[in-house]
């Protein structure tokens, strides 16, 4: 194995600029504000699972109990996640992120379906959640290259957005036909692919992987993988289709993987835009 | 995708805005964001340490449901204006 340091500066992981002071001042950060391995805090881990724990639940109740149920739980796993995140520390950051989750929940469930074209339905709740995933950003003080909107290589980004193409046809044979971009024509077209790049590629990939990874590598170091893991995982379960949850979990895993190794999230951008761009929108027309 | 919704509800989702609006979904919804613009306006006048801070906080919630809010009634006054 070559040495790492030998290849050139270290790219920071997202996170790391906003974690600088708190780095210096406690031991179990490493020297780019990662904790080092072995230090994750006992408490934190408990933490997480009881707001993984939540967040499943409300997923349970919606499903046993219907839609007015799911969306009263996940209002409240909203409310106390926002209670939590009142208090300054070491928790706020992922606190305050993991509380989109719920937030999209509720949207999903809230809002009409049918009276406007299905792609509608996605450019609202994407709407909305990117407004709370900025007023995040804002309300802990992040700034855009904290949560990896920075510059990634070039054959970064082009490589993965070839993997996420090509990942688009077994997704769509997993998943089944869902056209977003049918009967509006060309514009249809345009704007189905403008809103699944934006509030699909974009959106998700500034949640889970700029928001909570960040978030959660601040925490467990490469736990951080491993939580935007699972956050996708339990949006994706509301699918029903086990195939297709481990297929997000994969793809998840490996846009993941990509962020930690380069710091930006420019590279799982372009395949998740890619991915759902193919599943979405070009497959349904070539292959109806 | 996200928003993705499991196949064992959606047959109960609102499929009109007068559905969502006389739905119990939309209902919570405005009692969560009436809860929260009222916790906004008393931490607001509030004189109390850090109160900038936990507004930020709660419009992180309060506007995107504000948002989703508009978006139902909007949709809810092209269902019943004969527009186009």
């Amino acid at each position: 194995m070559a040495d790492p340091s030998a290849l050139g500066p270290r790219i920071a992981t997202p996170g790391v600029a906003a974690l600088s002071v708190a780095a210096r001042a406690d031991p179990a950060l490493g020297r780019i504000g990662r904790r080092r391995l072995g230090f994750a805090d006992p408490r934190a881990v408990r933490f997480v699972a009881g707001v993984g724990g939540m967040l499943v639940a409300g997923e349970i109740i919606t499903l046993a109990m219907g839609a007015a149920a799911g969306v009263f739980a996940h209002a409240l796993v909203l409310v106390g996640l926002v209670g939590l995140s009142m208090r300054p520390g070491t928790t706020q950051r992922l606190t305050l992120a993991v509380a989109v989750l719920p937030l999209i929940r509720i949207l999903s469930l809230a809002v009409p379906a049918a009276i406007v074209p299905i792609v509608y339905w996605y450019l609202e709740i994407g709407l909305a959640g990117t407004e709370g995933i900025f007023l995040v950003m804002r309300r802990l003080n992040l700034s855009p290259s904290d949560v990896g909107l920075r510059r990634a290589p070039i054959a970064e980004v082009v490589t993965v957005g070839f993997i996420g193409a090509l990942l688009g046809i077994p997704a769509y044979l997993i998943a089944g036909r869902l056209d977003l971009g049918h009967g509006g024509g060309l514009v249809g077209l345009a704007i189905a692919s403008a809103v699944v790049i934006i509030f699909v590629g974009f959106f998700e990939e500034l949640l889970f992987r700029g928001l909570i990874q960040s978030a959660g590598t601040a925490l467990f170091s490469r736990g951080g993988v491993l939580l935007s893991v699972g956050a996708t995982v339990l949006m994706y379960s509301a699918s029903l289709n086990p195939r297709y949850i481990v297929f997000a979990a994969l793809v998840a895993t490996l846009f993941g993987l990509v962020t930690r190794r380069s710091g930006s999230i420019a590279g799982p951008i372009a395949g998740h835009a890619a991915l759902a761009l193919m599943q979405l929108v070009v497959l349904p027309i070539i292959v109806p | 995708m996200t928003s993705t919704v499991s196949r064992f509800v959606i047959d109960t989702l609102p499929q009109t805005p007068g559905q969502a609006l006389a739905a119990a979904p939309a209902w919570i919804l405005v009692l969560l964001l009436l809860t929260f613009l009222v916790a906004r306006l008393l931490v607001g006048v509030a004189d109390a340490p850090r109160a900038r801070e936990a507004v930020r906080t709660l419009d992180v919630v309060a506007v995107p449901l504000f948002i989703a809010l508009a978006f139902i009634l909007s949709t809810r006054v092209l269902e019943i204006l004969p527009l186009g």
